[in-house]
């Protein structure tokens, strides 16, 4: 007989009795209350009797839906989902668009394609979580980032939220509250409460806010540079800090590929032989982080000094376009007698800026900078391009107007193979307007109310948080928001001719959102200090990110596959393409969209969700896309995007007339992804400020004088009256030897004496593992791209460092480490610390372990407040304690080691 | 079936019907006192120990570690503690050592919502069955696989008691393949997950009962199996 049949007749005991006990237990249990649905079954016909009647029915295969990348790396190409019953089972990509040279397909990177391992991650938050020893009474705010944690549900969580909004506001008033992030705004403006908020120039440097220059900003206004087909007119490509192969992956090196077999040759200034500089076979000028002013002015010192009578000088378009290079065509609204050329003859300080000058500052030999100098010259057709990566140095508030100033010297601006300006990740090397636009979605009948943010920047704010005075201008911002044609307005409510009042604010609530700021912040090490000082932390997202780690709520929030869909931001896209994503899969567990969860909470204080607008999403989805146009052959005129017919009117559910149009709407959802054809000779080319060129009268450009201001007087009252230095700013661009640059790593920045504690340059490469800090909780990228820290052969030597070694990173500001990667392509002096991992600090030792530059980044206010990631100094040690292990083989999430 | 026999496998019913509810809830909630109160039950010691193939093995040994908890629960704190074991191993948001999903064991990558879950779903669907939260939630996670286990055992029980041979041996030979193709497949390894974390209160050491219970199931089933085969 069976085994345990047998056991249970031979076994000394009453049966009967135990069955008794076996019903009354199993009965027990029953009685047990039960939370979450998430751990119950039910019959299939009450949870989804239509559904899943149809997916019975459904075949082997999903439905592709279109899912392009949301992320804000720059890439912005096509992700698509291949969706069975609710489970992605495949990625794909572009691969219906034909693949040339000149048009190329919007293929997904490794990043796009580990979307689902991102939005189905083990790591996603699936409910709302409350720190275990935080409550209204008991607060132990230096758990933070410590603590255990308790799962509570969004009514809860909605009414400690309100509990401690109105008690911290109606206690501490105006600017007690910090939002990071924007997804906390709409509530706190519709509660009337005023708010603090935050801005930096993470991403631009100094290329933030050139408005009052005439030029755009390289993001928002990106007209600012010749097309892509023309770059191949183009001689040469002179570029600063270039490096799309790993920024942003896929077309913008493509793109530059395509001028490279046009015959362009491309000299990159660069720390580091980046993949870019390999592929295109540039000339690499290996150059000292924070310098490339330095490189720039010495250069047009060259053209200055080595002209014959208009051999290099483009003297023409510097008279007819030009103000401020001399004092012949000084400016009307100047307040200095200073010119540029007299300042790069040394007529002011005694240091003709020559090439010599700039060799002892940039590490490069003045024969090369000579020699660049004379391709800069006039009889050449060049572009130079001035990466964001050069300006996201302290104290180079002056380095766009220098290299348009350079740029102007040759005459490269206004004509085919020639312009100057920013270039970054955005808009895949490609500028000019777009030629497929976003339409509208209409008003969504939202209501705002009365609260206000004062917004400090974020260099500042921690200090601001702990209680320290910081400057509230928004100047910058507002410059960055009103571009080259509306800086003008956007001055005019401040006052330019008196210092800017630094002010304090009493910060006892933190709302961290939509950016990880405690991440992406410089000096996060006293991020935590802030985090822990005040009453009541917030935090809302995907992940318990490194930031919402140190909150005492957290919140589970959709990632953007779970809502209806929406138009990738037009801001960042290629102008030849529209990409646009629908909803592909329902929220994951508790999740809700930002807007829900403030609606949950908004419901506590009484407010409606119809504040939030009254219109539905799926037809301002509609709307948009209806009004999207897309340029005819002509490249003058426009007509519709997408037909619709009744059908798909029906079909949406939504309100709307048939129309004519390029594609079938249908067709266009479902692909993801509209792109305008391109060729050689066609209508849709675009050469920045080629109107202006020939008649500078005529077609002014956006400065105050219409022309460009080697003299820019507005640019230096803005930054003498709202700026954060001490020191003055002239109108003529100076270099200044940045805080934390090359001089620093001298004591008292003698460039002949003893080297500091920090001897070393760090620099912060864009890293293919991430876009900023999304997608460093992804196993499967972590497996592919490890993360080290990137220390020259020289450097690591002399420190008897190896490959594979653990070191550890020291800046005056916090410690991190990293395993070391030595290579001969990175200049020696300087070490290149990937941007973007979630800090994992250790708290006994202080230590950082996820080589977090923000943890060894301080709180440095200077000129415009720019966020100076490429100036830090540090030194590089062998690590004493225990090697750390690979990101891979971490636990996912964080800090459970 | 001889009377002898049929009283034993009604035993042997009961007693799953019981494990499993008790496993659902003990693994598909926060805890409270009255789940510590069941646990704490003699006779929950005993219906493991009614699994043990020998003595000293970790069915046998069940028993004597719930019945420390009779005494741990006397202390309010220990309830705290249970709590937060349960949330740090199964809910998170820290990282889980042993995230309680197949999918995270069975396929190359560790995700939710794989084609895994998917075939779970449709095992559900077979038995009229799909969570509560669906599509939302995943399929595979071990509370909705014990709680399917513990439907199966109730509807088995009822077509015992009704006398429907057909009935029971359609729930038995669903309960076999499940444990053959998931539970008995993913769970040792969740097990050796498991025991890397340092927390030793109630669920880790639950975990290991859990799987020498799924083990022994298997065995019952079969043997159900047989002797409904035989009657």
């Amino acid at each position: 007989m069976a085994k345990q049949l047998e056991e249970v007749l031979n076994k000394k005991f009453s049966r009967r009795d135990f069955l008794r006990e076996s019903v009354a237990a199993t009965a027990a249990v029953a009685g047990l209350s039960f939370v979450g649905r998430e751990s119950t079954l039910a019959s299939a016909d009450s949870v989804a009797p239509a559904e899943a009647a149809a997916v019975a029915d459904a075949a082997e295969g999903g439905k592709w839906v279109a899912a392009p990348c949301w992320h804000n790396c720059g890439g912005k190409c096509l992700v698509r989902a291949c969706v069975k019953d609710g489970v992605i089972i495949r990625q794909g990509t572009d691969n219906f668009n034909t693949d040339d040279e000149i048009n190329r397909q919007h293929r997904a990177c490794l990043r796009g394609f580990s979307q689902q391992y991102q939005a189905r991650g083990l790591d996603r938050l699936k409910y709302p979580m409350k720190r275990r020893h935080w409550s209204p009474d008991d607060r132990n705010p230096e758990l933070r980032g410590q603590d255990e944690w308790e799962r509570i549900s969004w009514d809860e969580a909605a009414t400690y939220i309100h509990d401690e909004l109105e008690r911290i506001n109606s206690t501490y008033g105006d600017n007690a509250i910090l939002a990071l992030g924007s997804e906390a705004n709409s509530l706190l403006n519709k509660l009337n409460i005023n708010y603090l908020n935050t801005w930096s120039t993470s991403s631009w440097g100094t290329w933030y806010a050139p408005g009052p220059l005439g030029w755009g900003d390289g993001c928002n206004y990106y007209d600012c540079n010749n097309d892509r087909l023309d770059f191949m007119n183009c001689d040469y490509v002179v570029a600063f800090g270039y490096n799309p192969a790993w920024s942003a992956l896929g077309n913008a090196t493509n793109y530059a590929v395509g001028w490279k077999k046009a015959g362009v040759r491309f000299i990159i200034f660069d720390p580091i032989y980046t993949d870019t500089t390999a592929i295109l076979d540039a000339k690499w000028i290996p150059i000292r982080p924070g310098t490339d002013m330095a490189a720039m002015i010495a250069m047009s010192y060259v053209l200055l000094e080595e002209d014959n009578n208009g051999s290099l000088i483009d003297w023409d378009f510097l008279d007819r376009c030009c103000v401020g290079q001399d004092k012949d065509h000084m400016p009307a609204d100047v307040k200095t007698d200073e010119n540029y050329f007299d300042y790069l003859r040394g007529e002011y300080d005694g240091v003709p800026k020559t090439p010599e000058w700039a060799e002892r500052i940039t590490g490069i030999p003045a024969d090369t900078l000579r020699e660049v100098a004379r391709i800069l010259g006039r009889n050449n057709n060049v572009a130079v391009l001035s990466s964001w990566a050069s300006a996201r140095t302290y104290d180079t508030e002056q380095l766009p107007q220098t290299a348009i100033c350079m740029a102007a010297m040759g005459g490269h601006i206004g004509k085919s193979g020639n312009c100057v300006g920013p270039t970054a990740w955005n808009h895949t090397n490609n500028f000019g307007p777009r030629l497929v636009k976003v339409g509208s979605t209409g008003p969504n009948g939202a209501t705002d109310g009365s609260g206000k943010a004062t917004m400090v920047c974020e260099t500042q704010v921690w200090n601001a948080v702990l209680g320290e005075p910081f400057n509230p201008t928004n100047i910058f911002n507002d410059l960055n928001d009103a571009g080259p044609n509306g800086w003008k307005e956007a001055v005019a409510g401040y006052d330019l001719t008196k210092r800017v009042e630094y002010i304090t604010a009493p910060v006892k609530m933190i709302w961290t959102t939509n950016k990880a700021k405690l991440t992406t912040c410089e000096g996060a090490k006293k991020g935590v200090e802030a985090f822990r000082s005040v009453e009541f932390v917030v935090g809302q997202g995907h992940f318990l990110t490194a930031t919402n780690k140190y909150a005492d709520i957290v919140l589970p929030i959709t990632t953007n596959w779970e809502r209806e869909g929406a138009y990738v931001w037009e801001g960042y896209m290629n102008r030849d393409i529209l990409l646009i994503n629908r909803k592909v899969v329902e929220p994951f567990y508790e999740s809700r969209s930002d807007a829900e969860a403030m609606m949950t909470i908004g419901e506590k204080f009484g407010l409606s969700p119809d504040l939030w607008g009254t219109v539905s999403a799926t037809q301002l989805l509609f709307n948009s896309v209806v009004t999207s146009t897309v340029i005819k052959e002509d490249g003058k005129t426009w007509e519709n995007l997408v037909s619709v017919t009744e059908s798909d009117i029906k079909e949406w559910g939504v309100e709307g007339e048939p129309q004519e149009g390029r594609v079938p709407i249908s067709k266009y959802m479902e692909d993801g992804l509209y792109r305008v054809d391109r060729y050689v000779g066609d209508n849709f080319g675009y050469i920045d400020k080629k109107e202006f060129r020939e008649d500078p009268e005529a077609n002014p450009i956006g400065t105050n004088s219409g022309k460009i201001e080697f003299a820019c007087q507005t640019w230096a009252d803005i930054l003498n009256s709202q700026g954060f230095s001490e020191e003055e700013y002239s109108a003529i661009p100076k270099y200044r030897a940045p805080t934390q640059g090359y001089e620093d790593t001298f004591v008292d920045g003698n460039l002949d004496g003893e080297k500091t504690a920090f001897p070393l340059q760090c620099i912060n490469p864009h890293y293919q593992r991430r876009a900023h800090s999304i997608f460093d909780n992804v196993p499967w990228l972590r497996e592919a791209l490890a993360n080290p820290v990137y220390l020259s052969k020289k450097d690591a030597e002399n420190r008897g460092i190896v490959d594979g070694d653990t070191v550890k990173i020291s800046s005056r500001y916090g410690e991190t480490l990293r395993h070391a990667y030595v290579t001969a392509r990175m200049m020696p002096g300087v070490v290149g610390l990937p941007h973007g991992p979630w800090i994992r600090i250790d708290e006994e030792t202080g230590i950082d372990h996820a080589g977090s530059e923000n943890y060894i980044t301080g709180n440095v206010a200077r000129g415009l407040g720019c966020s100076g990631y490429n100036t830090l100094n540090v030194e590089v040690t062998k690590y004493d304690g225990e090697a750390i292990p690979e990101d891979v083989e971490i636990p996912q999430t964080i800090l459970f080691e | 079936m001889t009377e002898q026999k049929r009283e034993a496998a009604e035993l042997l019913l009961s007693n799953r019907l019981f494990l499993y509810s008790l496993l659902h809830k003990l693994f598909g909630r926060e805890p409270d006192a009255e789940l510590l109160n069941i646990l704490a039950e003699k006779h929950t010691g005993e219906a493991f120990g009614l699994l043990s193939g020998e003595d000293g093995d970790v069915l046998d040994r069940t028993a004597t570690f719930l019945g420390e908890i009779r005494e741990d629960r006397k202390n309010p704190a220990f309830l705290e503690e249970v709590k937060a074991e349960y949330t740090r191993l199964f809910i998170g948001p820290e990282s889980l050592v042993a995230p309680p999903w197949e999918s995270v064991y069975g396929q190359k990558d560790a995700m939710l919502f794989q084609e895994s879950t998917l075939e779970v779903r449709n095992t559900y669907r077979r038995f009229g069955l799909l969570p509560e939260g669906y599509p939302r939630v995943a399929d595979d996670s071990l509370a909705l696989e014990l709680h399917f286990m513990a439907l199966l055992a109730r509807h088995g029980l009822g077509a015992f008691y009704a006398g429907d041979a057909e009935a029971l041996r359609s729930d038995l030979d669903g309960s076999g393949e499940f444990l053959e193709k998931h539970l008995l497949i993913w769970v040792p390894k969740f097990l050796e997950c498991m025991k890397g974390t340092k927390s030793r209160v109630l669920y880790p050491q639950m975990c290991l009962v859990l799987d020498a219970f799924l083990q022994k199931d298997a065995e019952t089933v079969q043997e159900l199996r047989d002797a409904v085969e035989l009657a």
